[in-house]
């Protein structure tokens, strides 16, 4: 690893010394090639990841940095010969060690030493992006900066030597457009030719004025320690050290043996600058750096005529305007949600279809169903089908929303939602960024919490982000609102649209509150920082950004939420089927079910076509009669003749039976004998689902529950449930079977199960939809909040803490509403006035203070 | 001594010191707050937290328990 070390030295003339040996056989022979290490570094706000897009182009890998939360995104490419595995750093503003990201950018810059670091610059910017860049050279590592935006830039008549400029850094300069894919190639040769150099420029020196005799006094004790040398220019951490930089001290710690006699002389030099100049040692060292910055944007950048951010500049004027900000608002979410969920569903209409065909292909293609007892992987495979198909229904509705809230980001509005809505959730303990992880988890009537928590990642306050990431989840989630629906259709078919508010606005309210709570209690101890936030200008988002993001984050949703529903399809399938109908039962079940064939055959009997069924035709016979029925129901007449005419061709009498009186009794002996095996099966579902595991454990959780008035199929349903909520209506579709037969809707069918429409059975409906509004997030989402805390502990939290919460709301609304004798609709008006009338006491109980008192001033001049 | 949370909309100013320290400095520093830079406020946020400011090129929003800790004085 020798060629991959520090050099000691500061000055060109000791660079022979630490040629890269191996690098000098690469340039010759590229069959040999190694592979490098590019780190792609860069301010938020820069382009950075659209200049990872054009240069990995798909082959990305998505991990955490080690034993932090801090998502590491890594690709490869090949060019000129060489493999290259570029890293994408987490977006920072500086490299000192005061924040996550800031301090796992430094550990891999020091402790990896990529090859090449790309900083990518912001051309338009260019000041705040060379802040970044001379700390990177002052570390004296192999820089290339892509000076990004360059359209921008010229836009605004700004005009930047970049030959200059490569000059005042020592780091090559190229120009790039990164949204519209310009710049890439040339950014390729340029890392090449940057990791193959021979000569390697030496860390940037910046004139740190006054405090210059103490930088070089601590320098040189430094480099009598080569170790040292090993990990960074002694220059630089000389700075860092006068700066009282921990992570540099541990730096010094570990690599000295007796350190005691270099940190005192550090805090004599310290001290003295500071009383000499009676300025501090960090506002010296910015204030140096700021004048570096200036003076090489001064030698480098031609501002032309200045017509700079006059249309960012108008639009703010209207939509940061005090009275125009709450309409263009809500305007932007009204859209949004029309579009994303309103017009979502429009289209799921003509997927829905392609999904169905599929279901059928599987259908088709599994072992054929038995007459009583289905073959164990057709049971299982429909079910998986079932489960991905309504995972997958939701595909368009979020590639529309996450499209939309892509085109905010882009445009610059999402930054300025940050700022107007920064006051009022920084009173519940949340930030103005939690907005974009409500919105993407459905705080208007419809998200997904999986990306929800995953757009947590860019709150820099690390209090407000775990508060955000806890209560993301109480958003209304799509697979939600199927069993609102259904239970609202049964109960509360008057004032359908009355409750539906309350539902979709309670749990904004509930949020809140528990955000606010969690944020005094539990998550107190936790780091804060500073709202300082860059209002970037407004863009027009390009459709090529917009695309890559919105089918990024719908890929996630497809694969993470995929992956879990199946594999927890499979556990609730087995806890449903386990351990199936006892011996008894069973020869119950078969002895019915020979008495209908008996019948069957009786009845045939009777007519010409007896000879025409022997026995082992009859199983099949019977599927191809449900198959027919189900064709005409969902497509026409002649579809069904057809698929039954391939496999039967003898037998049409029976779908069609003419005039004939024998053809006709043929057809109803049939007919009878589909259902009354239908009948059975159902029967044998409904007792199997009240033996198994899942069954048992529902009924185990009635005493718990009934104070909610939740009995054992609720149970089994909100159980189910956890695993995805689309599966609740379903498993109650299966548990509510009676009247299935007479065609009666699954509503009907639960009003009837549940004790009729009655108040007693609409308060009970109620505590579910209460209990379910406030109910832990699906699996997935959990996976998700233990990715992003990166701790089983806070993943326990999300789901324990919520259901403790809405059986404790769920308990006390059925309980005191059936003890007061008060109706439904009054009990949830009177729990929703409640709710809103301790948000507004917890609002106005004063801006949460999140730091202590201010420090101590110190000052400077 | 003047602060920045005082200033009125449209007002350019000189930062004089920044009484702040740890990460809240480093990033204030780090946005270009560093004493003699200029800053213009531009505007208050809807609510009237935080507020924006032109600093340079950028326009960066910052809060006014942030915008206290900044002693800024008016152009000569």
């Amino acid at each position: 690893m020798a060629e991959r070390r520090w050099r000691l030295g500061l000055t060109r003339a000791s660079y022979p010394n630490c040629s890269r040996p191996a690098l000098a056989v690469t340039e010759t022979a590229s069959a040999d090639a190694r592979r490098l290490l590019v780190a792609l570094g860069g301010q938020q706000n820069a382009g950075k990841s659209t200049l990872f897009n054009l240069l990995t182009g798909a082959r990305q890998h998505v991990a955490n940095y080690p034993g932090v939360t801090v998502e590491k995104k890594t690709g490869t490419f090949s060019h000129g010969g060489h493999a290259i595995e570029l890293v994408d750093l987490p977006g920072t503003y500086g490299l000192t060690s005061f924040s996550l990201e800031e301090r796992v950018a430094r550990d891999f810059l020091l402790l990896e030493q990529p090859d090449v670091v790309v900083n990518v610059a912001d051309a338009s910017s260019l000041r705040r992006s060379l802040r970044l860049t001379v700390q990177l050279r002052e570390l004296g590592l192999p820089v290339v900066v892509a000076l990004n935006m360059m359209d921008v830039a010229a836009r605004r008549s700004v005009v930047i030597d970049t030959d200059a400029l490569a000059g005042h850094l020592g780091a090559p300069v190229v120009a790039t457009v990164g949204r519209r894919g310009e710049g890439g190639a040339r950014l390729k040769d340029a890392i090449i030719a940057r990791a193959t150099i021979s000569d390697a420029p030496p860390p940037l020196v910046i004139d740190y004025g006054a405090m210059e005799p103490a930088v070089t006094g601590v320098t040189e004790a430094l480099t009598r320690h080569p170790s040292l040398a090993d990990h960074c220019p002694p220059r630089w951490l000389a700075t860092r050290l006068l700066d009282c930089d921990a992570e540099a001290m541990r730096l010094l710690r570990t690599h000295v043996p007796e350190p005691d006699a270099i940190l005192a002389q550090i805090d004599r030099a310290r001290a003295d600058f500071e009383t000499a100049e009676g300025v501090t040692i960090a506002d010296q060292i910015a204030s140096s750096r700021e004048q570096a910055v200036r003076a090489i944007e001064t030698a480098v950048l031609d501002r032309g005529t200045r017509v700079r951010r006059t249309w960012s500049d108008r639009i703010d004027a209207v939509v940061l305007n005090r009275w125009l900000a709450p309409v263009v608002l809500l305007g932007v979410i009204a859209t949004v949600y029309e579009l994303s969920i309103v017009q979502g569903y429009e289209v799921t209409h003509y997927t829905w279809p392609v999904l169905a065909t599929w279901r059928a292909f599987a259908a088709g293609i599994l072992p054929e169903a038995g007459f009583l007892y289905d073959p164990l992987l057709r049971a299982l495979g429909l079910w998986l089908v079932d489960s991905a198909n309504t995972l997958l229904n939701y595909v368009p509705i979020f590639l529309i929303l996450f499209s939309l809230i892509a085109v905010l980001e882009d445009s610059g509005y999402m930054a300025r939602i940050a700022v107007i809505l920064d006051r009022l959730l920084r009173r519940f303990g949340l930030h103005g960024q939690s907005t974009l992880p409500y919105v993407l988890s459905g705080v208007f009537a419809g998200g997904c919490a999986v990306p929800g928590v995953m757009a947590t990642r860019s709150i820099p306050d690390h209090r407000a982000r775990m508060a955000t990431i806890l209560t993301a989840p109480f958003m209304n989630c799509l697979a939600k609102v199927p069993l609102y629906t259904l239970l609202l259709g049964v109960y509360f078919a008057d004032s359908m649209s009355l409750m539906m508010f309350y539902i979709a606005t309670i749990t904004l309210i509930a949020a809140l509150l528990v955000a606010k709570l969690l944020s005094t209690t539990v998550l107190s101890g936790l780091e804060t920082a500073p709202f300082i936030m860059e209002l970037p200008n407004y863009q027009w988002p390009t459709v090529r950004g917009v695309a890559l993001r919105a089918v990024e984050r719908t890929w996630v949703y497809v694969q993470k939420v995929g992956t879990v529903v199946i594999a927890v399809a499979v556990v609730v399938f087995t806890l449903l089927h386990l351990p199936g109908l006892s011996q008894t039962e069973q020869e119950a079940f078969e002895a019915r079910g020979q008495a209908a064939i008996s019948d069957f055959e009786a009845a045939l009997a009777r007519t010409p076509f007896a000879e025409q069924v022997p026995p082992q035709r009859l199983v099949g016979l019977v599927n191809a009669y449900d198959a027919y029925r189900a064709t005409r129901l969902n497509a026409d007449r002649n579809t069904a003749d057809a698929d039954f005419r391939a496999r039967f061709p003898d037998l049409m009498v029976f779908v069609a039976p003419g005039r004939d009186r024998a053809e006709r009794a043929a057809s109803r002996a049939l007919r009878n004998l589909a259902s009354a095996r239908k009948a059975l099966r159902r029967e044998m579902r409904e007792t199997r689902i009240v033996n198994s595991v899942l069954g048992r454990i529902g009924r185990s959780l009635e005493p718990v529950t009934q104070f909610a008035g939740f009995d054992w199929k609720i149970n089994v349903a909100l159980l189910s449930s956890f695993a995805a909520r689309e599966s609740s209506v379903a498993t109650l579709g299966v548990l509510f079977q009676d009247g299935a037969d007479e065609n009666q809707s699954l509503e009907q069918r639960v009003a009837h199960g549940a004790g009729g429409t009655d108040g007693r059975g609409a308060l009970a409906a109620l505590a579910v939809i209460l209990f379910f509004a406030l109910y832990p997030p699906c699996l997935a989402t959990t996976i998700m909040v233990h990715v992003q805390t990166g701790s089983y502990r806070w993943m326990l939290f999300s789901i324990a803490f919520p259901t403790a919460l809405g059986l404790g709301v769920a308990s006390a609304v059925y309980s005191l509403g059936t003890a007061v004798g008060v109706d439904a609709v009054t009990a949830m008006t009177t729990t929703y006035l409640a709710a809103l009338a301790m948000l507004v006491i917890v609002g106005l109980a004063g801006d949460w203070r999140s730091r202590p008192a201010a420090p101590l001033p110190q000052t400077s001049t | 001594m003047t602060t920045l949370d005082t200033i009125a909309p449209g007002r350019r100013v000189r930062i004089v010191r920044v009484r702040s320290q740890g990460a809240v400095l480093r990033r204030l520093l780090d946005f270009g707050f560093v004493p003699g830079g200029d800053i213009t406020m531009v505007r208050m946020a809807p609510l009237g937290d935080p507020m924006t400011l032109r600093i340079g090129d950028d326009t960066v929003a910052v809060r006014r328990d942030e915008a206290a800790r900044i002693e800024v004085e008016t152009h000569g």
